[in-house]
């Protein structure tokens, strides 16, 4: 264990220790972006916060709700990506030919390969809490101690979590005979669907806001004192750092000892459970299966519009057959499916009776959409270069320009973004009943947040290319997926507070009863706009043009 | 056909290309051999344009990799030490793909990818994904893909790795018949005997500088040795230590 540990050691002293100084700076340089990102979270919470905690009477059960929606939304995030990291970390990661073939005991390999996929699928998620547990710790007035015991408690939470994830990926593997890969990711992305309804039941964030719809505020705070699965580790450590914050020190105690046990136990059945099944699934997953698929020669691409060039079709022919032939893409297609009916369904739901109420959802539905293309970039479009992987010398050596290869990775992004973020904007429009001119408002925008957040994906990508992951969920949590999210988050708030000087202008006119526009700001909001749009594109492209030449791959 | 004018390549402090000045005319099958890390590879990347070089000049067929890289690229053909292609597409549709990127004539590809897998022994598999071909089918198919846009030069790293002895003598058949049909061939390889019987002529690197050029025979004369071009290159490469490493494994 000290051994393969080490490794790990090294890996990550070589990183730091052989970057070149234009390497350090831009990771240096992005990765201070990415923590502006977190103190603007941070300040932002901080103001909800305190506003939730003023409301007379319930004010502390909303914190308390608060608390348990996101710790209850970190637990699934950790346990489906552990799931699907495990996949590939336990079974088909490249390291594992040559380690299982050492005289290490399987028991200890599998424990520290769990340990890699716990660490791994679960920091991201860890650290975009921390701006919401910082705001709540200082609104609650917490010193240093409540930060310890934040770390104390996070470890067993988090562990216990991607444990239940691993053993479920386990399970699939054992389930299905070999290397039936499709089938297992099939039945994991109909348990990420479940597992979104359950939350969308759990944490009922639509029933948490329809306060005016209860009929009396007795049943209001019922619904509010009500645990958020309770059953779960989120839940017992929502009560522990509650309890701590309420200067209840027993109940901290008790939490934080059930938090440990069940961490401690659920290593242990998972050690168990791997020391049974885990050689004989990795060595089924080795075996090589057969697919043939016959298409008459020349007909390959042939539902590609002409227009486009003879190599941008076979390059977009070429994503398109591979994407519907990797079952890791689908699975995450169906996950982001189950994430936009979860989106859609708490859009009917919301008790939407005054225009203005109306009018204001509409128009941050604009920034709802926004944000949720840029999370379906992040999933297909970011790692489009890097899933190029070793093969990547095939376009390199080709006649072509890398705008070419760009241009079609662009493309491949921008034509399925552009359809997911109008049809979704259609729909969320259509149960919001908005106006005709907020229709167009929002359709035009997405469509042009769709060009740009594709750009910014292929960009990005460019830029922190790893053909050597196998995986996309670390691809897309690499610290280059990170911080094109932090970058596309940024760009999509900031389209959104230009456009938000149009909006009030139309909602002021429709108040007034007369027409309040001047051409002043919309031109100056439509320059505005341009620019941002040109620099988020034309940024991350350029750069990412140059790496990919300097690199050597 | 491929000309370098002090072609130098650093990764920061290292040099791995050394100020490298080379001829190959058409028609010629070069051989460049050196020992692990003496920049073989890096040399075919600089020359087929999957690296900029930090000094230097390259031309292929008359034209500057440099400045007009796609000019150069649509000339020539690589095959990397590592056949690495996309493993959820088939045979067949690698090559068209293939195909499509160097712009060939759909026509032409229909009537040549047919053939060019009858030729590797592939027909069978050409509706196969290519996650399931072995290493050695992998090569063939790159192979494929290379001859399918006829280049007129031609960068093998390490063509013969991972192929049987029957698909071996095939391509040392087909490298031959290309030459004589004015194809270049610059090629990188370990296997010694292949380069004595195929090269006309052998370039030998070490850390980065080409420190000896010329025939087999010419080598031999250099080296003041007789024998084959495995005793030549070890002496030449001052590989004679492995004398010592066989003197540690006996003891």
């Amino acid at each position: 264990m000290i051994f393969l540990l080490r490794i790990q050691f090294l890996k990550l002293k070589n990183w730091l220790t052989r970057s070149t100084t234009g390497e350090t700076l831009k990771t240096g340089g992005f990765a201070l972006l990415g923590l502006l990102f977190l103190v603007l979270l941070y300040f932002g919470f901080v103001r909800v916060l305190s506003a939730l905690r003023a409301v007379e009477i319930i004010g502390a059960l909303l914190l308390l709700k608060i608390l348990s929606m996101a710790f209850l939304t970190t637990f699934f995030m950790i346990v489906f990506s552990s799931a699907l990291a495990a996949f590939t970390t336990l079974f088909f990661a490249r390291d594992l030919s040559m380690l299982i073939h050492t005289p290490l005991p399987h028991r200890t390999l599998f424990f520290f390969k769990s340990l890699e996929t716990a660490v791994f699928s679960s920091w991201m998620v860890m650290v975009a809490l921390v701006p919401f547990l910082g705001a709540y710790g200082r609104v609650t007035g917490q010193g240093a101690g409540f930060y310890f015991l934040l770390m104390g408690l996070g470890i067993p939470f988090a562990w216990t979590a991607s444990a239940l994830g691993i053993g479920l990926s386990m399970t699939l593997m054992s389930v299905f005979p070999a290397r039936r890969v499709r089938e297992v990711m099939l039945t994991l992305a109909i348990l990420i669907g479940t597992g979104l309804f359950l939350w969308a039941r759990w944490a009922a964030p639509a029933r948490f806001v329809r306060a005016d719809n209860l009929e009396v505020i007795i049943q209001y705070i019922a619904q509010l004192e009500a645990p958020t699965a309770p059953y779960l580790p989120s839940w017992w450590m929502s009560l522990a750092v509650s309890s701590y914050a309420a200067g209840r020190l027993g109940e901290v105690l008790s939490y934080g000892a059930l938090l440990g046990a069940v961490a401690v136990a659920a290593g242990a059945l998972l050690v168990a459970f791997g020391e049974r099944a885990y050689y004989s699934g990795w060595a089924a997953a080795q075996e090589g299966g057969r697919r043939r698929t016959v298409t008459p020669l020349g007909r390959e691409w042939r539902w590609i519009p002409r227009f486009f060039s003879t190599r941008v079709r076979a390059l977009l022919g070429k994503d398109f057959a591979i994407f519907r032939r990797d079952s890791n893409q689908w699975s995450q297609l169906l996950m982001l499916m189950s994430i936009v009916a979860v989106y859609l369904i708490s859009i009917r739901k919301l008790p939407l009776d005054t225009p203005y109420l109306r009018g204001l959802v509409s128009f941050l539905n604009i920034g709802m959409v926004g944000f949720v293309l840029a999370s379906v970039a992040l999933r297909f479009v970011f790692p489009e270069i890097s899933l190029e992987g070793r093969a990547w010398w095939v376009l390199r050596a080709a006649p072509m320009s890398l705008w070419s290869v760009l241009g079609g990775k662009f493309l491949s992004g921008f034509l399925p973004l552009s359809v997911v973020g109008v049809v979704l904007v259609w729909v969320s429009n259509a149960f919001l009943h908005v106006d005709p001119f907020v229709v167009w408002l929002s359709n035009g925008t997405v469509f042009v947040m769709a060009g740009a957040l594709a750009g910014m994906g292929v960009g990005f990508g460019a830029l922190f290319p790893r053909f050597n992951l196998e995986n996309i969920a670390q691809i897309q949590t690499s610290a280059g997926g990170m911080i094109y999210m932090v970058a596309a988050l940024f760009y999509v708030g900031l389209t959104l507070s230009l456009e938000a000087v149009i909006m009030r202008l139309y909602y002021y006119s429709r108040v007034a009863g007369r027409s309040l526009w001047s051409w002043e700001p919309v031109v100056l909001v439509g320059a505005a706009l341009l620019v941002v749009n040109l620099v988020a594109v034309a940024g991350p492209l350029l750069m990412g043009k140059a790496h990919l030449e300097r690199a050597d791959i | 056909m491929i000309k370098t004018e002090g072609l130098l390549k650093k990764f920061q402090d290292v040099v791995a290309v050394d100020r490298l000045d080379l001829e190959v005319p058409a028609g010629e099958i070069f051989g460049f051999l050196g020992p692990n890390g003496a920049g073989k590879t890096t040399t075919v990347k600089l020359l087929t344009g999957l690296l900029k070089p930090t000094a230097g000049r390259s031309w292929i067929g008359g034209i500057d990799v440099q400045r007009d890289p796609r000019g150069a690229k649509k000339i020539m053909g690589l095959v990397p030490d590592q056949p690495y292609v996309y493993p959820h597409l088939t045979g067949k549709e690698f090559l068209r793909f293939v195909g499509d990127l160097y712009d060939v004539d759909p026509r032409r590809q229909i009537k040549r990818i047919p053939e060019l897998l009858r030729m590797f022994e592939l027909e069978d598999m050409g509706d196969e994904l290519v996650e399931s071909y072995s290493h050695g089918m992998r090569q063939k198919l790159v192979l494929a893909g290379v001859l399918l846009h006829e280049p007129k030069v031609l960068f093998l790293d390490e063509p013969m790795v991972g192929l049987d002895p029957k698909s071996a003598r095939l391509v040392k058949d087909i490298f031959q018949e290309l030459s004589k049909g004015g194809v270049t061939i610059f090629m990188c390889t370990h296997v010694l005997e292949i380069a004595e019987k195929l090269c006309h002529r052998i370039g030998i690197v070490e850390k980065g500088r080409m420190t000896r050029i010329g025939t087999v025979e010419e080598l031999r004369s250099q080296s003041q040795r007789a024998g084959s071009l495995e005793d030549v290159f070890l002496r030449l490469t001052g590989g004679d230590e492995y004398r010592a490493l066989l003197k540690y494994l006996a003891e």
